[in-house]
């Protein structure tokens, strides 16, 4: 029957347990670290601040998210961005947002993928669906959402058990995703976490993916798998340019600046880019008709040095070195 | 706010610690009402709106109905309630549903009509506090209550956060008595709540959320005529998720009210250990049933006016059951089976008598089981088409059926199956109190760490329980 000494011993061996699953995630190689989801980017959000020229957004896919190190951009220009990217989502719907929503006008840098950026503008296509949900999200959620996210802001950081939402983490429903497939149905691609946020969304890629060729591997079938869809559809040029090209006017004639990026990528990404988005007719023809300074790290030899250790993604010490080398171009260019 | 959720956890410490002041009663409750508004207001704040509407007009009306002695105005201070709720609920709940349902129709005539774009809310629990509020109104029409004696304490009846948004709907002469009085949880009590509370959150985020959720959305989401076995699996694993979503959310409402010392009816007695469908409905959601049979079946008439009219009221409280649970012709239909099921088992009782040992017993029950998945299939399922084609699959009507599930996801589902099936046929005359109360302190204080161990560990993206829609 339940009495003070069953509550005691539910709460010590409760206690016991949760320590034990603790240090055995640590030993795993997780860290205590926040969770980078549509809670964390609404508060971010949030930050975004009307009539101030001195602002710093960045925006695109994971790239920017991965490769734009806030650290190293605060240091060498003396301002924090914020970090407004977003992994697997266009970043169509935020910069949508921030024009139609706000009243900013301070610096948007946006870096881009193509294959999120020139799409068409619909909820059917999914990584413009993604976004919009988070930018969504933003606008409807409740109060009592916010303040979970706040509590659980309060706790996350401490505790590595609490890593959670993507494949490998160790929560129950990841960790029974776990079971080996048995055949009987196609089994979906392996796509482990190979990166953690820190509480201003900076993100940190996995050491591990520095050193450990058989995960660099993993993930690079993954973009393989998930790229291989990818086809040459020269009418992503009239369908998205004009959506992109109408924003950005609005944000200079406010009196903001737009900065776009094309940041590094190699072997699969690069091929395939390549060939479904040839760069003059894309990325060049973009730049060219919106008039923006814009930074592809082909076209620098100090951005071009780097090899995404899984072909898309800058590892975190090549992604310091890349933010302060790409911010010295732009300083030196006078654009920011 | 979410029982499953951290944010829940702090506004219950802060209302405990407040609940245990030392401050007078009508303090005490005037918190409790002011927490329940922030509870709902969490989620919404203009919609406490329809709370304060909801309650002031039900008090009006309930005073009314009291001191009222011409029956022509006394009718008419019921019908005020009732058109005041339901009006609410038809808004909100059904607006949609009808324009749709009339758009149909006169497009059968040819006539062309295109609604404006709705973007109305679905207030959180409307169908609960709706028909709890109407009970009380009703109860004071048929002189069957006293009236709540104070404002304060009819408003906290209406509005009591752990029963709020989902339930059970209580009866005012369960809840009001214990408003009058000051109370507080014995330590016993309190340990049970908290107990039944883990037990409760155990229940929603580890077994509805994390070992069942994902196969029934993929079967259900699912575009592909499918392969027998996940059909089943995915109905089996709907069966279970909402039993244990909305099982779980009345034990932890129960184990909430026990904290603070009220008691709150049970609203499910192991179901899916029933035998036959009379019974079930006095095992499943039994506030709602108990407030359709009291409110709708017998003052349609019940039984009490022949086999025609019998099957006639029966169908009626059915459907309407079913409609409550959402605005959709497949919840209606899924009523309607449940309808249909009650009035064979009238027939073949009148018939046929069994008596019942444990291994014709278990037989009834599982047949029972296999019925009430199959309706569960109308339920879950967004379209007609979905549902038969799933049926079709359940009942080798598609035997070159897609398989969308992984083996071990298939032993995942039947194995929770089986254990929920037998579980409940083990408890069905028995209670988890008397169990706990037998088993050793050790014992349970260990399963009560295994559950609260799980819970941290399984997180849960605070998923809302499935009935907060209803």
């Amino acid at each position: 029957m339940t009495s003070i000494r069953t509550l005691v011993l539910a709460i010590s061996l409760t206690g016991i347990l949760l320590a034990g699953w603790e240090m055995h995630c640590r030993s795993l190689g997780f860290l205590p670290t926040v969770e980078d989801d549509k809670h964390l980017w609404a508060e971010k959000r949030t930050l975004i601040r009307d009539n101030d020229p001195d602002q710093v957004l960045i925006i695109g896919a994971s790239r920017a998210h991965f490769d734009f190190q806030l650290n190293e951009w605060e240091e060498l220009t003396g301002i924090r961005p914020l970090m407004l990217a977003a992994n697997g989502k266009s970043p169509g719907p935020v910069l949508q947002d921030i024009i139609e929503n706000t009243a900013f006008n301070g610096t948007i840098v946006m870096n881009i993928t193509p294959s999120l950026f020139f799409i068409a503008q619909h909820d059917s296509v999914g990584e413009w669906h993604r976004a919009k949900e988070w930018v969504d999200f933003y606008y409807s959620r409740t109060w009592a959402q916010r303040l979970n996210h706040c509590l659980s802001y309060a706790v996350q950081p401490y505790l590595a058990f609490l890593t959670d939402g993507e494949e490998g983490d160790p929560d129950l429903k990841s960790l029974l995703a776990t079971l080996p497939p048995t055949g009987r149905t196609k089994p979906g691609t392996p796509f482990p976490r190979f990166s953690q946020v820190e509480s201003d969304r900076n993100t940190i890629m996995l050491a591990r993916m520095e050193t450990d060729t058989a995960f660099q591997k993993t993930i690079q079938n993954a973009w393989a798998t998930f790229g291989s869809k990818s086809k040459r559809n020269d009418d992503m040029i009239d369908i998205s340019f004009p959506f992109y090209l109408d924003l950005i006017k609005q944000l200079k004639d406010r009196g903001g600046k737009m900065i776009l990026t094309f940041n590094p990528s190699s072997g699969f990404y690069t091929e395939m880019e390549g060939r479904v988005y040839p760069r003059a007719q894309y990325f060049d023809a973009f730049v060219k008709q919106s008039g923006c300074p814009a930074y592809h790290f082909n076209d620098y030899p100090l951005l071009d040095q780097f090899s995404p250790p899984e072909w898309s993604h800058l590892c975190t010490p090549d992604a310091r070195v890349y933010t302060r080398e790409i911010l010295t171009i732009m300083k030196a260019d006078g654009v920011l | 706010m979410l029982f499953n959720s951290l944010g829940f956890i702090v506004f219950f410490a802060i209302v405990l610690i407040y609940w245990h002041l030392p401050v007078t009663w009508t303090h005490k409750k005037r918190m409790l009402l002011l927490a329940s508004y922030v509870f709902y207001g969490l989620w919404n704040p203009p919609l406490v709106l329809l709370l304060w509407i909801s309650t002031a007009v039900d008090w009006v009306a309930g005073k009314k109905l009291h001191a009222e002695t011409d029956p022509r105005k006394r009718k008419q201070w019921l019908w005020l309630s009732i058109l005041v709720n339901m009006g609410f609920l038809v808004f909100f709940k059904y607006g949609g549903f009808l324009i749709e349902n009339f758009q149909a129709i006169i497009g059968l005539i040819g006539l062309e009509f295109t609604p404006l774009e709705s973007d109305i809310i679905l207030p959180m629990g409307i169908s609960f506090y709706t028909f709890q509020t109407m009970s009380y109104s009703i109860d004071m029409y048929y002189r069957k209550i006293q009236p709540a004696p104070r404002f304060l304490d009819f408003a906290l009846y209406v509005t009591f956060f752990p029963q709020l948004v989902a339930g059970p709907i209580v009866r005012s002469d369960e809840l009001v008595p214990q408003f009058d009085q000051p109370t507080r949880a014995t330590r016993s009590q309190f340990l049970w709540g908290a107990f039944l509370l883990t037990l409760g959150l155990f229940e929603k985020v580890v077994m509805a959320d994390v070992l069942l959720s994902d196969q029934a959305d993929t079967v259900f989401g699912s575009d592909k005529i499918l392969h027998v076995l996940d059909a089943w699996t995915g109905t089996l694993a709907f069966s279970g998720q909402i039993f244990f979503d909305f099982a779980g959310y009345s034990t932890c409402a129960i184990g909430i009210a026990l904290m603070l010392g009220i008691v709150l009816p049970d609203n499910f007695r192991y179901p899916y250990a029933s035998i036959g469908f009379s019974e079930l409905w006095q095992r499943w959601h039994i506030s709602l049933s108990s407030w359709l049979r009291d409110y709708l079946y017998i003052p349609l008439g019940g039984n009490r006016s022949g086999t025609r009219r019998t099957v006639i009221n029966l169908m009626l409280t059915m459907l309407l059951g079913g409609l409550w649970h959402g605005a959709g012709w497949t919840f209606v239909f899924w009523g309607f089976l449940h309808g249909f099921y009650l009035v064979v088992e009238r027939w073949l009782r009148g018939r046929y008598t069994i008596v019942l040992n444990a291994w014709n017993g278990i037989l009834l029950a599982l047949g029972t089981y296999t019925l009430v998945n199959i309706t569960w299939v109308f339920f879950r399922a967004r379209e007609f088409g979905t549902a038969l084609d799933l049926l079709g699959s359940m009942f080798f009507l598609h035997p070159d059926g897609e398989k969308v599930l992984d083996t071990h996801e298939i032993i995942q589902v039947l194995s929770v199956a089986t254990l929920l099936f037998l579980s409940h046929w083990f408890m069905r005359n028995t209670s988890v109190k008397a169990v706990a109360d037998k088993t050793p302190w050790w014992i349970l204080g260990s399963i009560w760490a295994v559950m609260l161990t799980l819970l941290a560990v399984a997180q849960g993206s605070g998923e809302q329980f499935i009935y907060f829609q209803f």
